[in-house]
């Protein structure tokens, strides 16, 4: 039915994984060999209850043909990144990757969700562009020094006109919990 | 201010750490191969390098405080005589120096 998101793609946790591949055809994590193509309109990820077993941020890389797509400084992003507890600031890189959280901590409890609207992945002819929504709570150490929660709205783009088929979203350490699932909107 | 070298000693130092990182490809979990560990070293690396060339500006924006603030801290300046606002962006900016 037109309008709907479907299930396209989704990876659940079990054991400690460093990165999930959503899409990507036969390189992806879950093994449902599902890419982004133009089947569908736009693409959306929820990832919820992501929980690493390090003091470190999570990132995201686009997939090109099921492969990290590693070209130097072709992702430009731009975040405003919210803090309970203070202020907050301007994220903005151009780097081959874009953070969806920075920093995570590792104590009991503290865990990152985020939303990502997909768009132009397929296409050859444009860059394809990412919209971020994230948060994620601290809890004091290793990373803060109290309670804090963390909230991030922005986006990012790719300066090179390529087809994307998947992303991946990385840590510098292990998940060991979290679901991922990839969602494409019907035409 | 670290090397490129140097930063790139703290992430594999970190990688260290970390390990064993482990992917899924198609449902088969695998730790990663020395190529993809050296690959994640690099990532590292390019972040924290990024970080410390252009963290300074996100520091300082934060440190800043409101426009608000700011504006507060200028009229009492003014009331009072005082150098409040002033000094207050003076040690910010020494407090997070640009890099050379």
């Amino acid at each position: 039915m037109a309008g709907v998101f479907e299930l396209v793609d989704e990876y659940e946790v079990t054991s400690s994984l460093t990165s999930i591949n959503l899409g990507g055809g036969s390189s992806g994590s879950s093994g449902l060999n599902a890419s982004i193509d133009s089947t569908y309109d736009t693409y959306f990820v929820t990832g919820s209850g992501a929980v690493l077993d390090g003091g470190n941020s999570i990132y995201l890389r686009w997939l090109v043909s099921g492969s990290e797509d590693l070209t130097a400084n072709t992702k430009q992003w731009a975040q405003r990144a919210m803090y309970s507890n203070t202020s907050n600031e301007y994220r903005f890189y151009t780097s081959n990757y874009t953070e969806l959280t920075l920093q995570n901590g590792t104590q009991a409890g503290e865990n990152s969700a985020f939303y990502l609207y997909l768009n132009c992945f397929p296409e050859s002819s444009v860059g394809s562009m990412v919209t971020v929504h994230s948060a994620w709570d601290h809890y004091g150490s290793p990373v803060g020094s109290g309670n804090r929660a963390y909230s991030r709205l922005g986006g990012a783009g790719d300066m090179t006109k390529q087809s994307c088929d998947g992303i991946t979203i990385w840590s510098g350490s292990n998940f060991t919990a979290g679901t991922f699932r990839l969602f494409g909107l019907v035409k | 201010m670290a090397t490129l070298e140097e930063l790139k000693t703290e992430a594999t130092a970190e990688v260290e750490a970390a390990k064993p990182l482990n992917i899924s490809i198609s449902g088969a979990v695998r730790e990663m191969n020395e190529a993809e560990y050296a690959q994640r070293i690099i990532d590292i690396t390019n972040f924290k390098w990024q970080d410390q060339q252009f963290g300074y500006i996100q520091a300082r924006q934060e440190a800043y405080g409101s426009i608000g603030d700011q504006l507060d801290m200028q009229y009492k300046d003014i009331l009072n005589d005082t150098t409040t606002w002033k000094d207050h962006i003076a040690k910010v900016k020494s407090d997070y120096p640009k890099p050379e």
